[in-house]
């Protein structure tokens, strides 16, 4: 029993140690990553290109469709005139807008109407979901939209309606959605799904689904009644991720990646159309996408750096690209010399904790070995086995086992 | 034997228990009663939807209560042990030191049961008169870190004060500080479902940490 409790002690000090000094290293010599802001100009049809220096001071470049830096620097008027679609408010208070930019009426009306925003992050996607689903009512009676009445669950026999107000199960529309999803032919359990629940907007999309099979759906309560349309996806297509857009102009109903990662809009004719921007992991990636009149820019970012990818907005032709790589810091190279792993139980990709091993280097195998070699040699010093095991075990946990067996010598 | 050692258990602890049981009962219905307030004010719809989309569960103010509660066992069970190391006397009674151990730990663990579970009845009933089942268990999935987290807060306690070194004291009080915060360390709720069952295991394990204090002082090391 002595024995059990000392391997305890020490296992729960390795635990807890591969988890403390990397978090105490990070904390006392944090590694800031900062990288540019970018934005496809249609007047230029090229990046501009903004960076922060260390002394506050903002770099404004432009980088062609490729990817490659053009000489020279811009100005911040320069800036504001080659993207419009950010500055437009700036540009129309000096009178220095354009009647038309690439074809298209530059008007606050038109400007607005090709807003679109959408943004994903791996800590939103990677969680516990509730098994419950609130429901808005697309056509409500006044001209707002009111907070939903009801939320929905499935269960064995279909969809299951229940009113907030008392708990009761609402018997008439739990069978009309449930005949309904069986007949667009929903398999059952939900893969994914996205909805945007709040009566602060314009137009309700209601739900964007995907069922077992990668099938999508777009499901909506219109009066109290469902509607359900099954998105047609090209064969042998299967949808992993969805996202409703709800967009200004309702032309794109949705975003969603299949199986294999490639991105695909969803369109309100429920038809879909390929993106060439190249395969997104949306449950390790990050996705921002910033649309205007002119062109829809996707900012891909995942741990190794950042991508932007611009698109034409009518077309959905490739405009541009950029890619943006993430360097080693200098205090991230030491940390590897110091650090055989490193323990974490969360992470910014999810909501969720659980141990996971990290950045396992084999650079801290000399400093390992030496700190084995200390306790080797406190022990043929003092002729106790406990060095002899705290070596053999610093062999391969290093700083993490050398400090409880330093420390615990008596 | 056993009943005597549980009662001296007992008296060590009914005061604190007691104290714990209130302490903890309040706390749960300051909870149920900040959930009826927002009932009342903004209607039940508005429970739901700050629950769905917001992924908030209305019990934060339950969070630390539970380790209190465990930290606050463990030393009024442990401490009388050690002041005038009347320890010595009690590993003298004629029953193994493990079982005595045991024993100990066992009526500790009970106390922190029956004070839990009236924690949890208080929040949860209230909340299933207003909510569906699946919201319910989101909120004990939610709120189940935080009590085992006085479990191990209990048992780093009797550990420590059984300790008769203040170095190791030190050591393993810094090692439970660490075990405790990483407890705390997701906000999100349902974030430690996948844990569960390696946070019993490190649980049990750490029963074994009060064993060790408790072979140190036998072997004279105070």
């Amino acid at each position: 029993m002595k024995k059990i409790a000392n391997i305890v002690f020490y296992t729960v000090a390795i635990i807890v140690l591969s988890w403390f000094l990397p978090w105490l290293y990070r904390l006392m010599l944090p590694d800031v990553k900062s990288e540019p802001f970018m934005a496809y100009s249609p007047v230029a049809n090229a990046w501009v290109k903004s960076v922060t220096n260390d002394d506050k001071t903002q770099e404004i470049t432009l980088v062609d469709s490729d990817g490659k830096p053009v000489e020279g620097v811009l100005t911040k008027d320069d800036r504001d005139s080659l993207i419009p679609q950010m500055y437009y408010r700036n540009l129309m208070a000096r009178k220095r807008m354009p009647d038309t930019i690439a074809g298209i009426e530059t008007s606050v009306h038109n400007l607005k109407s090709g807003e679109m925003v959408l943004t994903s992050t791996p800590h939103d996607i990677n969680k516990v979901t509730p098994e419950v689903f609130m429901i808005m009512e697309s056509r409500p009676e006044r001209s707002d939209f009111e907070d939903p009445e009801e939320v929905w669950r499935w269960t064995a026999d279909g969809m299951e309606f229940i009113r907030i107000a008392d708990g009761s199960i609402n018997e008439d529309r739990s069978a009309r959605f449930t005949k309904e999803m069986k007949n667009v032919g929903f398999v059952q359990p939900l893969h994914d799904f996205s909805a945007n629940i709040t009566s602060r907007k314009q137009r309700d999309d209601g739900y964007l689904l995907v069922d077992a099979e990668g099938q999508v759906f777009n499901m909506l309560q219109f009066a109290g009644r469902p509607m359900v349309v099954k998105v047609n996806l090209p064969e042998g297509v299967k949808a992993d991720k969805v996202w409703i857009l709800e967009a200004t102009d309702p032309r794109h109903l949705g975003l969603m990646t299949d199986t294999e990662g490639n991105p695909y809009f969803i369109e309100s004719d429920y038809s879909v159309e390929p993106l060439e921007i190249g395969k997104i992991d949306p449950r390790n990636e990050r996705l921002t996408v910033m649309g205007n009149v002119w062109n829809i820019v996707f900012r891909i970012t995942g741990p190794q750096g950042s991508r932007w990818r611009a698109i034409d907005a009518t077309t959905l032709e490739p405009l541009g690209k950029y890619d943006y790589a993430y360097q080693e810091s200098f205090l991230a190279k030491v940390g590897r010399y110091i650090f055989p792993y490193q323990l974490s139980f969360v992470s910014v990709n999810d909501s969720l904790a659980y141990p996971r091993i990290i950045d396992i280097s084999w650079s801290a195998a000399i400093l390992n070995i030496l700190l084995a070699l200390i306790l080797a040699l406190m022990g043929v010093k003092r002729h106790s086995p406990h060095f002899y095991y705290g070596a053999a075990i610093t062999c391969f946990f290093g700083i993490f086992s050398f400090v409880p067996f330093i420390l615990t010598c008596d | 034997m056993i009943k005597a050692i549980f009662y001296k258990e007992w008296l060590k602890t009914s005061r604190t228990f007691m104290v714990c049981l209130v302490l903890g009962l309040a706390v749960a219905i300051y909870a149920d009663l900040g959930i009826n307030r927002i009932v009342v004010n903004k209607g039940v719809d508005h429970v739901w939807l700050i629950m769905l989309m917001k992924d908030q569960m209305f019990i934060d103010a339950l969070r630390y209560v539970p380790l209190l509660i465990g930290l606050a066992i463990g030393v009024s069970q442990m401490a009388p042990e050690m002041s005038n190391k009347r320890l010595k006397l009690t590993l003298h009674l004629p029953i193994s030191s493990e079982k005595l151990v045991g024993l100990m730990l066992l009526t500790g663990l009970v106390e922190l049961t029956m004070i839990y579970c009236s924690i949890i009845a208080t929040v949860f009933c209230y909340e299933s008169t207003i909510l569906p089942h699946e919201l319910v268990c989101r909120g004990v999935l939610t709120a189940l870190p935080w009590f085992f987290a006085g479990y191990i807060a209990y048992l780093f306690a009797t550990s420590v004060c059984l300790e008769g070194t203040w170095r190791e004291r030190i050591l393993l009080s810094l090692i439970g500080i660490g075990v405790l915060t990483v407890m705390f360390m997701q906000d999100a709720p349902e974030a430690y479902n996948s844990m569960i069952v390696a946070v019993i295991l490190v649980m049990i394990a750490i029963i074994a940490l009060t064993y060790r204090s408790v072979y140190r002082f036998k072997e004279g090391r105070q």
